[in-house]
């Protein structure tokens, strides 16, 4: 079935706001080339029926009643790993940032951005880009550096990640929780972290992987 | 006369001249010559019956036949004790007793010890009496020879009675009777046994019992055992002299008299006249008393009873004065006075002796007792140790258990602290997203509507309406704006330095509920508006943390005084306790983890300053937020 005649940019919407669901597809069915095709409101039902529609891209809702966008995500790139999904949400905290990335965000707006922003987000990414609010591109950046310096470093990915809590300001026995590992192997892990980095304590571990050299 | 008595005395003689001549005697030869002088006592023939015995006590010893001695002495000892030469009698079974012991003949040895039971008895010894009549009882149930026991049990009852002590007397005979009745072949001690039964029944005033014993008695006696017969029923009269019947008790007496006169015991015959005597004298029937109260003084003085004679003058002395004859009353008397004071020594004499056997008797009872009652204790502590070494394993492991269980609980406390604080953690954690998501989601539709608005502005022409549009616009994305703000702030209020010394306070407080110090923290009054890092927030946090577990582990203080301060935007932790003190100089401060606290503190810029000595210790951290503060 063709949806689309005119050979627009075809989106499906998924957003739990309803008067954002409304307004946004207000806005781009008011274009010439972009078009909105469905508009899911809540995880449940988008899993059940997201199938039976191929848009150009998927615009994501992160916080959504029933579950997380990202998830979401995940499973659109398993249907469709060609799929482009531009993310927008109200929160801008770290976490939700790298989850939806990690899950397979080919873009990232803020909700606030004016309509021309939104608009030509949505192109650009249409056209192969990656659109950001600048927000979230400052963070992506300083993950980046610190994933640089983490690269930089001889540690096993084990010993990042355990370099990475104890930055956060975890206790060991924390970590070894949360890891699902024993206090004593969190203990060795550190000893070997400490003899790469050349450092005597966990401070200096910590301000060598915050700051690099 | 007995036809055997006869034939006795007749083959005396010439048994004699046979055995003087015929060294060596045959032993059926032996039994039928004691049979013989064995009837010859009965009858009274004490000297014949002596020097048949004595030849026959030659032959024995020169023919080495000590079980024919031991017989000899026996008989011997048995003339003496006819003739009431007791002491002698006494020395001869004590002989008797020798030769049975010699050659092991322990039913002879039995046979002595009942003859010597009873001179003891005759004596009065009762204490000696009853030791023989025990040893006999012993041997006899060794030997389980019956007749031996059931004498010797005879024997103890009547010095238990003697000594009026009725229980033991009564099981004694009512053992010796048991024995008896199983063969039912000697009626003699069968009624015997019955009527010392009855006199005990009486004595303990149980009449009816007493009776009953009494009848079973006769029926026994009779129709051979005419002593016996005689015996019992005047003691069946006595029951009925107890019970008021004066005429059942005549008509016994009268019985009793028969028999006695029947088997020729002057003694028997004395007895019984004695009691009729007294009922003549109740029943006021003095011609008669006086009679017979007469008879019996005469053979008592030809018996040589004094007992009886007492008797009979008292009799005499009673009669003649229901008859007002108070010369003769007077006599008698007098008479019956005197030979009652020389009884009277006699009969203390009796009381001390009876007593010295009681005594004797008891000592010997309480001796068993406290041996046994010995073993019993050593059982008893034996039994006792290993309950008492049970007992120290079980405390011993108790205590071990003990602290293992004070370890336990404490570190269940632990867990117990961690979770709640887990829980609280969780909960304010929760309620931030709370706060969060419901601040979301009012963003987003204001956003949606910042998209609609600035579709409307884009559309209008007019300048004006424009301008005020994009005034509307600006208004929302403020509270977009404002609306983020509160999520910011939600998400990291903990930031905040108030919120941390808040979160240091609590910590602190409910640190010290465990442990025996007296805590006091003070707080500023107003917080001004500043924020720290997360790492600070951190480090300042887990050094106040260490600090407090120092002084925990460590000091053995009983106050601390925390103050939180924020002087011209310097924030500073004073932390100060009563306790030992430690060397700030020392090596081993390591290990207080005091070398960690300054490298935290260096890390965030801050200062560490620490006082100590044996009155108490100051920590002291700050860091300068001048340049931070809004």
């Amino acid at each position: 079935m063709n949806q689309n005649p005119q050979n627009k940019i075809t989106t499906v919407i998924l957003e739990d706001d309803n008067i954002y669901a409304e307004n946004i597809e207000l806005l781009l069915n008011s274009t010439e080339d972009i078009t909105c095709i469905k508009i899911f409101s809540n995880t449940f039902d988008f899993i059940k029926e997201f199938k039976n529609y191929t848009p150009d891209i998927y615009w994501i809702d992160i916080n959504l009643v029933d579950g997380s966008g990202s998830d979401m995500i995940f499973n659109i790139k398993q249907h469709n790993p060609l799929a482009l999904c531009l993310v927008c949400s109200f929160c801008d905290d770290d976490d939700t940032v790298f989850k939806a990335i990690s899950n397979g965000a080919d873009g990232y707006l803020l909700k606030g951005e004016s309509n021309e922003k939104i608009l030509n987000s949505i192109r650009e990414l249409y056209n192969g880009g990656a659109p950001m609010s600048s927000i979230i591109a400052q963070k992506i950046l300083t993950v980046f550096r610190s994933q640089i310096a983490s690269d930089s470093n001889n540690l096993t990915p084990r010993e990042n990640q355990i370099l990475e809590e104890l930055s956060k300001g975890l206790k060991y026995k924390e970590i070894a929780v949360n890891f699902n590992i024993s206090y004593e192997t969190v203990k060795k892990h550190i000893q070997n972290i400490y003899q790469k980095l050349e450092v005597t304590n966990k401070t200096e571990a910590i301000i060598k992987h915050l700051y690099g050299k | 006369m007995n036809s055997f008595l006869l034939y006795s005395l007749s083959k005396k003689d010439s048994l004699t001249t046979l055995f003087e001549q015929t060294p060596r005697i045959e032993d059926k030869d032996f039994k039928k010559a004691t049979a013989i002088v064995r009837n010859l006592i009965d009858f009274g023939y004490h000297s014949k019956a002596e020097e048949l015995a004595n030849t026959l006590l030659k032959e024995s010893i020169e023919s080495k036949k000590i079980s024919q001695q031991a017989l000899i002495y026996n008989l011997l000892g048995y003339t003496y004790v006819r003739r009431s030469s007791f002491e002698e009698a006494l020395e001869y079974y004590k002989k008797s007793l020798q030769s049975s012991k010699q050659i092991n003949d322990q039913k002879g040895e039995a046979l002595s010890y009942g003859n010597i039971s009873s001179i003891y008895y005759d004596l009065n010894n009762y204490k000696q009496s009853l030791h023989y009549a025990q040893k006999q009882l012993a041997i006899a149930k060794e030997i389980m020879d019956k007749k031996s026991e059931k004498y010797a049990l005879s024997a103890i009852g009547n010095i238990y009675g003697d000594q009026k002590n009725h229980i033991q007397s009564l099981k004694y005979h009512q053992k010796a009777l048991k024995i008896s009745l199983e063969t039912k072949e000697d009626l003699r001690h069968i009624s015997n046994t019955f009527t010392s039964i009855g006199i005990t029944k009486q004595l303990l005033k149980e009449n009816d019992s007493a009776i009953y014993y009494l009848n079973q008695a006769v029926e026994y006696a009779l129709p051979n055992n005419k002593y016996a017969a005689c015996y019992a029923t005047r003691y069946m009269a006595n029951v009925y002299i107890d019970q008021g019947n004066t005429e059942k008790a005549m008509e016994y007496f009268e019985q009793s008299l028969m028999y006695a006169k029947e088997i020729k015991s002057p003694f028997e015959i004395m007895l019984t006249q004695t009691q009729i005597a007294w009922i003549y004298i109740t029943q006021n029937n003095t011609k008669q008393a006086i009679v017979l109260g007469n008879e019996v003084l005469i053979a008592a003085k030809q018996l040589k009873s004094v007992k009886i004679e007492i008797d009979a003058n008292k009799i005499l002395y009673k009669a003649y004065q229901q008859e007002k004859h108070f010369e003769k009353a007077l006599e008698h008397y007098k008479n019956f006075k005197a030979i009652a004071d020389s009884l009277h020594s006699l009969e203390e004499k009796k009381l001390i002796n009876d007593l010295q056997t009681q005594i004797k008797i008891d000592e010997e009872a309480y001796q068993l007792k406290s041996e046994h009652i010995k073993q019993k204790n050593k059982l008893l502590i034996l039994s006792v140790i290993p309950v008492f070494f049970i007992f120290f394993i079980l405390v011993y492991f108790y205590y071990k258990t003990a602290t293992a269980r004070k370890e336990f609980n404490l570190s269940l406390k632990k867990v117990e602290m961690q979770a709640q604080e887990h829980l609280m953690f969780n909960i304010h954690n929760e309620r931030k997203r709370i706060s969060q998501d419901v601040h979301d989601d009012l963003g987003a539709s204001i956003t949606g509507m910042q998209i609609f608005t600035e579709m409307i502005t884009d559309r209008t022409t007019s300048p004006e309406l424009k301008n005020d549009m994009n005034r509307l616009l600006l208004m929302q994305k403020e509270i977009t704006s404002k609306v983020r703000e509160v999520i910011w702030f939600i998400k990291n209020e903990d930031s905040l330095l108030e919120n941390l010394i808040k979160y240091c306070k609590n910590y602190g407080e409910n640190l010290f509920n465990n442990y025996p110090i007296t805590i006091s923290i003070i707080i500023p009054e107003k917080f001004p508006y500043i924020k720290i890092s997360e790492n600070d927030r951190k480090h300042f946090f887990l050094s106040y943390k260490e600090v407090l577990n120092n002084i925990i582990k460590h000091s053995k203080a009983d106050k601390v005084l925390i103050k939180f301060e924020i002087k011209n935007n310097i924030f500073s932790i004073q932390i100060k306790d009563n306790g030992k003190g430690f060397n700030t100089q020392s090596i081993s401060s390591l290990s207080y983890g005091l070398k960690n606290i300054k490298s935290r503190m260096q890390s965030i810029k801050g200062r560490i300053d620490i006082e100590s000595n044996q009155n108490g210790t100051l920590v002291k951290f700050e860091k300068d937020y001048s340049d931070l503060s809004d």
